[in-house]
């Protein structure tokens, strides 16, 4: 366990979002296909 | 009013920066004393691992109670300062790949002299002390985040003895 010395205080922090990357969509095979398709005439 | 000791004041509304380091597992990042995985893309939420003795149940063991606990020593470690987390690399160094870095801590934050206890956290940025550039893009897609590449540390007990 890390050394980090006497407790000074508590803190409540409370960030409008989280630092936490947001995992970006996995596209689906069939969707991908139907964006390729040729628009039908 | 500032806030002392044993008080809390109004809440932050930034995550508090520190530093730490992880141990590479692959290519996650993963906690140097509990050996637990830091998910990418996820946040890490910190929990109190003492359990009661069954040997002396009535010698001081905590109640389960929320990480970080103020008179525990759970939660997510970030020193307030580089250098105690360089040393606590070369410390813990034995061949391994070290990630030294800043880490994002919000929540419920016990701030010490010298350091955090943090109850979520996510890296922020980190430098791959050995490895090799491929593994440090890997971490970078992975965990979007920034990550350097460098020379690996030398342990404190290398030549030693």
């Amino acid at each position: 366990m890390a050394d980090i010395g006497p407790v000074i205080r508590e803190i409540d922090v409370e960030p409008a979002e989280e630092p936490v990357p947001t995992p970006e969509p996995v596209e689906s095979e069939p969707e991908r296909e139907r964006e390729l398709e040729p628009a039908s005439t | 009013m500032s806030a002392g000791v044993g008080s809390s004041g109004a809440p932050v509304d930034e995550p508090i920066l520190g530093w730490r380091i992880w141990r590479i597992a692959g290519s996650h990042l993963q906690a140097v004393v509990w050996g637990v995985i830091w998910e990418p893309q996820a946040r890490f939420e910190a929990r109190c691992e003492e359990r009661p003795s069954s040997f002396w149940p009535s010698l001081g063991a905590p109640e389960p109670h929320q990480a970080p606990g103020r008179s525990c020593d759970c939660g997510v470690y970030a020193f307030t300062c580089r250098e105690d987390a360089e040393l606590l690399a070369r410390e813990k160094v034995d061949g391994d790949v070290i990630a030294l870095g800043r880490v994002s801590l919000w929540g419920r934050v016990i701030e010490a002299e010298r350091g955090f206890r943090g109850q979520y956290a996510y890296p922020y940025d980190v430098t791959l002390l050995g490895g090799s550039a491929q593994l440090a893009r890997r971490i970078r897609s992975e965990y979007a985040i920034d990550v350097d590449h460098a020379p690996a540390v030398t342990p404190l007990h290398h030549g030693s003895g």
